[in-house]
């Protein structure tokens, strides 16, 4: 989901999430997920939120607490902190980890309870361009390797057209637009292919070409 | 203000606090200066040896003290006291803190109750008390209860109201229940300020009861003084004096560092910021 800020994309999906209550309209969701309830949606937010006083481990396996056995919890926190490269951190405190592998624990925290969905808010806003090129790399492999629906909500175009396989425009609480991308990822943005997706784009946010407005 | 609470917290991690291990040798030019200044004023005869006995009298009287076994046992009654009105203090004022904490509408009706009882020092409660309770145990006990409470209430409200409601939110979206958020958040977010108002409390119910024990009581250390004032024994209170500084001091430095190894993140969120 592609928009300004102040489109409503943040609270759409904090929606989804049923952080937030719809003044009007209702929100249905797939037989599947609404059975399983909560636990079929994670979010993933702007800032990584970790629980300062648990180790990155333990805040990966925070949900899990309690409602699973405690071999099982093991086993699946160290799977998850192996898929994302983070075994080395597991006994780290968060105020010991870098913006970055914070994002990453939080991820891996909204994994841990395997959900079929994985709404995401800007999620690498606040992190540096390699940093945030590596991470969108991550999901890319990660939505590739499992079943999952990611639902990304982003205003960095080069952000949504290198990871979007479909991209919703929002604009002022609409719909601006709706377009679908085939092409396989990783993906180079800066490729030809990509100049028309762009201008379409940024003709549904902006309303029309940046080019247009000299004129 | 990011950076800072960032680079504070990562250094208060990575510098292990010892105290006194640094600055022991700075630590002791002070006191052993007034030591000295005490030491030649006495033997000089500054004064008379009735207003501030010499050093080596009160040594002398320590040390017989602690031999007839007077001195540990006004401390162990003391300490003994406080021990037991600290926790009947705790008690009361730990669950109704988080109550007030999680449900500030109920404030509307107790806190300006609770403001004006906390401006009344519960020494001057002490006759009251005296006449309810007589002189036994229970005054002693309540006010030191009296004594505690605020200091704990008010940080434990603190704490519990302060907690990053976007850490609350993390657990909305992981399913947890609010009791589970409660136990899981809340309450490990609140652990410092829980700390600080406990530390607080104990400090208080200390001077408290000293005060209390001045006035009203047939033993402890504050009656040790009051007795040997009646004997015009000015070395008996300086020993008590120097006893109670080093055992408030002592308990106090054992609860920090109790506090330091419970907390030691200090309540910044995921990332040093708040």
């Amino acid at each position: 989901m592609l928009g300004r800020s102040g489109s409503g994309k943040t609270t759409l999906l904090r929606l989804l999430a049923g952080l937030e209550k719809p003044t009007e309209g209702r929100i249905l969701l797939p037989e599947a997920i609404s059975v399983r309830g909560r636990s079929a949606v994670g979010f993933v937010f702007q800032e990584p939120r970790l629980m300062p006083w648990l180790t990155a481990g333990e805040n990966v396996a925070f949900a899990l607490e309690g409602r699973l056995d405690k071999a099982t919890i093991a086993a699946r926190t160290a799977a998850i902190l192996a898929l994302l490269g983070l075994e080395a951190f597991r006994d780290a405190y968060p105020d010991q980890i870098s913006g970055g592998m914070a994002q990453r624990i939080a991820l891996g925290r909204t994994l841990a309870l395997d959900p079929e969905v994985v709404l995401m808010d800007e999620p690498f806003g606040a992190l540096d361009s390699f940093t945030r090129r590596r991470l969108q790399d991550e999901i890319a492999a990660l939505h590739q390797r499992t079943a999952k629906t990611f639902l990304f909500v982003t205003h960095d175009v080069e952000e949504a057209l290198a990871l979007g396989e479909t991209i919703v425009v929002l604009d002022a609480g609409r719909i601006a637009d709706h377009l679908d991308i085939a092409l396989p990822r990783p993906r180079e943005t800066g490729c030809s292919e990509f100049l028309p997706l762009r201008r379409r784009v940024l003709e549904a946010i902006v309303g029309k070409t940046p080019l247009a407005e000299h004129r | 203000m990011e950076k800072t609470q960032q680079s504070a917290s990562a250094e208060a991690e990575r510098r292990p606090f010892v105290p006194g291990s640094s600055g022991l040798l700075e630590g002791l030019l002070f006191p052993l200066a007034i030591l000295g200044f005490w030491w030649i004023g006495s033997s000089l005869e500054l004064w008379n040896a009735f207003l501030l006995p010499s050093p080596a009298s009160v040594g002398k009287t320590a040390v017989t003290l602690v031999r007839n076994g007077d001195l540990l046992r006004h401390i162990g009654t003391s300490s003994l006291r406080v021990f037991w009105g600290f926790a009947l203090s705790c008690l009361t004022a730990l669950p109704l803190g988080v109550l007030l904490g999680l449900r500030p509408r109920l404030g509307r009706f107790v806190n300006g109750t609770l403001e004006f009882l906390r401006h009344v020092p519960p020494l001057a409660l002490l006759p009251l008390l005296l006449l309810w309770f007589g002189i036994g145990e229970a005054s002693k006990t309540a006010i030191i209860v009296l004594a505690a409470f605020f200091p704990v209430l008010l940080n434990t409200v603190d704490g519990i109201r302060r907690c990053d409601e976007n850490l609350i939110e993390v657990g909305i979206s992981l399913g947890l229940s609010e009791r589970e958020r409660l136990r899981r958040i809340r309450l490990p977010w609140a652990l410092p300020s829980i700390l600080t108002g406990l530390r607080l409390g104990l400090g208080y119910s200390w001077r408290a009861l000293i005060g209390a024990e001045l006035i009203a009581a047939s033993s402890g250390l504050g009656y040790l003084i009051h007795d040997a004032q009646g004997l015009s024994r000015s070395d008996i209170i300086v020993v008590a004096i120097v006893t109670m500084g080093f055992l408030g001091a002592l308990v106090d430095d054992l609860f920090f560092r109790l506090a330091q190894h419970l907390v030691p993140w200090k309540g910044g969120d995921g990332h040093g910021r708040h």
